[in-house]
């Protein structure tokens, strides 16, 4: 009931887009859309995505914006697009949130307040990187994933702690 | 040429091989993904009026003669472009990664490659390089890059690793602890006359330490008690040896205890205070980037982790390693055999120890881990806790906790039935040899090759032995963690505050108050700029009103002005003289802020307006509070200017606290003041009250007023509006209300309508 009221109120009523009144386009790898709303149609050089709920959901509540970060409006699920606007979305989000999980952890060395890793990610590749303040930098989410950010901002996911195999774990487990 | 990150030298051989000439390139750097976010190795050149973009991978090989590897690189794609057709390049940040995009004249877009963090930073200083030879402003390879471009500036100068935190030119693996001992070490020489009093009573120690089982056993026994002993039936006198090594022990014991409390109190009085200065000169920068909380929470705990490894370590394991050492060559003069069967455990033992340290650091961190998560839970809920009744979540809070505690609780039993088995198994080992002495010694007296007092005395300096050896086995973690206390601490004392004043600073006698910005570019982090080629002139005793949306940098012009932050590009001028060139006395003196955050310190409210200006009257707190709409409500708390903050549960509303800190920037009586949303917590019939006492006070100076609330900078010789870091519009009220649809129209007509509908009319 109140959720109705909030979405009829017409300053906070989300502005959704999908294939009906959305055409998104890649321009030189840049992502471009043609957006008609009540107000007329509007063509935007370019657009950016954002993920209302990244941890969540990763291909709904895909908030549009232009180029000065104002919402254009928001996809309540990418499967409202056709194919190949859907290719488009894909692809742009995956190279916006790419993250790269951690298959393996091959070593961990904590000295004088950094960690230093080595670990093996999904796609094969070794990777070094080096966290500060280990314990705060881990961020759980649910009861099995984790989000480690490292000294660079760089995003390292543990999709699922628990299969881990038992000595990436029990090199890890201190600190979740 | 400048490579910001390491190129290896086949790559200069590639560009070659494709005509561009090492001579030629200007700036070079390295991402490790192409456009399409692939991994791969891209080198990107730029000479004087192209860009080159060199995709592959390089693989290594094992070479065809030889043991060693080569590389070989597998070219993907080469690509240019003209830079006559671009007209600037950007570092876009994503979440995780980052790509590198270069824009056209056309009004087109090329995604030249992306890249992870990693190369980001490198990225960074080679797109601000590049966007100068598009400017122009480069065309010879003989410019210079500002050291905080330069990645060597980075890098650990003797491990080439870069440096875990760009803040802190710290490497961990070539940080040399020892010197850091040293330079602690010479602050002790202060206290050269305790030291050498407590090394004679630590010397003094030892010799007591050994000789009173002597005394007490081994010769009490073969010498008074046996017949033909040299002492034999004067068992007052022996007693009363005894009595005197133990009096000298305990002598020697409170000598040095009472030395190293006091000197380790004054260490500790002087690294503290040391540290301190070293905050306070510190700049802002320093400051946003951690929690100030935990800094003191630091400062604290480790000064008194360095108190503890220093006056309760060091000495004891002095002692100790004396008495050991000293021990030691007395069992083998005694019974060379004996010595070497009761000493042999000790090896074994610390073998022992070291296998059960490990389960029990990870069972320690555990535990501190679930205790961690309690307590900051706890601190959660108790600081939200008119939230948590608000919505009535006491029960889910409840369960919440018990989770947690449940964890911390197991934790700590596993840590504390592991410590209860493990320790005393361990410890038993090194009594073996005890066993071992006493069963062999025993055998030996029988035999009448050691007398029963020796095997006593013997008996006695093995365990003298054994005692510290659990001690010892923790020293080497001690140390680590007190190096790191030092480190840490030394690391605050020796940051070279990034703003600081020239040698040859100017202190004008007096100043006129005339502000200039001239093309100032600022950010809080290298590739976001939150002002942006920002430019205006005030000129002495006028107003300046800044407006702007929330975050569109308004606060930030204030912040640089008064040198918080200094900017990236362009400059301020006050008078004509660049701030940078101004003494920050002659700054501070002539300039007054209130901001948004206000900051009452302890003590009471007339300390708290008098802090500009201790030196100033009662007149003229009372007038400055005047000036400020305090005078009246502080006249109506029972203690009057006298209140304290605080005491007896009386805290002061944000508007009270505000109109303080107004009050306070009176009493300094600046030649600029600026007041940075100084009127935002009162409501509207407070603020004009405040408004026309502070027309009275801005008469004659400058005044640089940031508000929200349009309707307080009507009277504003010139406004500003700030949108997204630049000068959107200028002119005066009456001007900028004339440019339809324009952001400060706009935003005066929505403000109106919203106090019209208020009840309030303008």
């Amino acid at each position: 009931m109140k959720n109705d009221n909030i979405l009829k109120d017409s300053a906070a009523a989300i502005v959704r887009l999908d294939g009906s009144n959305t055409f998104f386009e890649s321009n030189n790898g840049f992502l471009s859309a043609k957006v008609t709303l009540d107000g007329g149609t509007r063509e935007y050089g370019r657009v950016f995505l954002h993920r209302a709920f990244p941890f969540q959901l990763k291909w709904e509540y895909v908030s549009v914006l232009d180029d000065q970060s104002n919402e254009i409006g928001i996809i309540l699920n990418i499967e409202d697009f056709g194919e190949e606007a859907r290719k488009l979305l894909v692809t742009e989000l995956e190279r916006k949130y790419y993250e790269p999980q951690i298959k393996q952890v091959l070593s961990l060395k904590e000295r004088y307040g950094f960690s230093y890793w080595n670990v093996e990610t999904q796609d094969g590749r070794r990777v070094n990187f080096t966290m500060q303040d280990t314990f705060r930098n881990i961020i759980r989410i649910g009861e099995d994933k984790a989000v480690l950010l490292d000294v660079d901002g760089n995003r390292f996911v543990i999709e699922s702690i628990s299969s881990l195999d038992r000595k990436s774990h029990r090199k890890i487990e201190i600190y979740l | 040429m400048f490579a910001f990150g390491k190129i290896a030298d086949f790559v200069y051989g590639i560009f070659e091989e494709k005509g561009v000439s090492s001579q030629d390139i200007l700036i070079l750097t390295y991402c490790d993904m192409d456009a399409q976010h692939n991994f791969c190795d891209t080198y990107i050149a730029a000479t004087a009026d192209r860009v080159y973009l060199l995709c592959g991978r390089t693989v290594l090989r094992p070479e065809a003669r030889g043991k060693g590897l080569s590389t070989q690189f597998k070219e993907i794609s080469f690509e240019s472009y003209a830079l006559d057709n671009i007209e600037r390049v950007n570092v876009e940040e994503l979440i995780s990664s980052a790509r590198l995009a270069a824009f056209c004249r056309n009004g087109q877009s090329i995604l030249l490659c992306g890249m992870t963090n990693f190369c980001k930073g490198n990225a960074v200083s080679f797109s601000k390089y590049l966007n100068k030879i598009i400017a122009g402003e480069i065309t010879s390879p003989d410019f210079t890059v500002d050291p905080e471009d330069d990645p060597k500036e980075n890098c650990c100068p003797k491990c080439g690793m870069r440096y875990p935190d760009r803040n802190r030119k710290i490497c961990p693996k070539c940080m040399e602890k020892g010197k850091l001992f040293n330079r602690f070490s010479s602050m002790l020489l202060k206290y050269k006359r305790e030291l050498v009093i407590m090394v004679l009573s630590l010397c003094v120690l030892t010799v007591a330490g050994i000789l009173t089982p002597y005394f007490s056993k081994g010769f009490f026994y073969d010498n008074v008690l046996t017949e033909g002993g040299s002492l034999y039936g004067q068992v007052l006198l022996s007693v009363g040896i005894v009595v005197a090594t133990q009096l000298l022990l305990q002598a020697a014991d409170m000598v040095n205890g009472y030395i190293s409390a006091k000197i380790a109190a004054k260490i500790v009085y002087d690294l503290k205070n040391m540290i301190f200065g070293a905050i306070e000169k510190l700049s802002m920068n320093f400051f946003s980037g951690r929690q100030t909380g935990g800094l003191m929470t630091q400062v604290n705990d480790d000064s008194n982790n360095i108190y503890g490894f220093f006056c309760d370590g060091v000495p004891y394991f002095l002692i100790n390693i004396v008495q050991v050492a000293v021990l030691c060559v007395i069992l083998f003069i005694m019974n060379p055999l004996l010595a070497a069967l009761s000493l042999i455990t000790i090896p074994v033992f610390f073998i022992a120890l070291r296998r059960t340290l490990n389960p029990s650091r990870k069972l320690h961190a555990r535990m501190y881990s679930g205790v961690r998560s309690m307590n900051s839970q706890l601190a959660d809920v108790l600081g939200g806790i008119r939230v948590v009744k608000a919505f009535s979540k006491e029960n889910e809070e409840n369960i919440r906790f018990e989770n947690t505690n449940r964890r911390a609780a197991a934790g700590n039993k596993r840590l504390s039935l592991f410590n209860n088995y493990a320790y005393p198994s361990v410890g038993y080992i090194l009594y073996l040899g005890n066993i071992i002495s006493l069963g062999i010694g025993g055998y030996m007296v029988m035999k009448g090759d050691f007398t029963y007092g020796e095997l006593i005395t013997f008996t006695a300096y093995v365990n003298m032995i054994y005692s510290p050896m659990f001690f010892f086995s923790n020293m080497f973690n001690w140390y680590a963690s007190c190096g790191n206390s030092l480190q840490r601490l030394y690391e605050i004392y020796d940051t070279v505050p990034d703003i600081t004043e020239k040698d040859d600073a100017v202190s004008p006698s007096e100043i006129k108050g005339d502000v200039e910005f001239r093309n100032v570019d600022f950010g809080y982090t290298k590739s976001k700029k939150i002002i942006d080629n920002v430019s205006f002139k005030i000129e002495a005793g006028k107003i300046l009103g800044i407006v702007g949306h929330t975050g569109a940098g308004k606060s930030t012009i204030a912040n640089l002005i008064i040198r918080l932050y200094d900017c990236d590009n362009g400059g301020i001028y006050i008078d004509g003289t660049n701030v940078k060139d101004l003494s920050f006395r002659s700054l501070y003196e002539n300039i007054a802020i209130v901001s948004q955050e206000t900051y009452l310190f302890i003590g009471s409210i007339l300390d708290n307006i008098r802090y500009a200006k201790p030196e100033a009257t009662f007149e003229e707190v009372i007038y400055a509070a005047k000036c400020a709409g305090a005078h009246d409500f502080i006249m109506r708390l029972p203690d009057g200017y006298n209140t304290v903050i605080g005491f007896g549960h009386k805290d002061l509303s944000g508007g009270e606290r505000q109109r303080i800190s107004i009050a306070r920037a009176v009493l300094r009586d600046p030649k600029i003041l600026i007041l940075d949303e100084a009127t935002a917590a009162m409501d509207t019939k407070t603020e004009k009250i405040i408004q026309n006492a502070l027309s009275v006070l801005t008469r004659g100076k400058t005044t640089i007023m940031i508000a929200h609330r349009l309707s307080t900078l009507r009277d504003a010789d010139k406004l500003i509006v700030i949108d997204k870091g630049r000068v959107a519009e200028e002119g005066t009220h009456k001007e900028l209300l004339k440019i339809k649809g324009g952001i400060y129209n706009t935003l005066y007509t929505l403000q109106a309508e919203a106090l019209k509908n208020a009840g309030i009319t303008e």
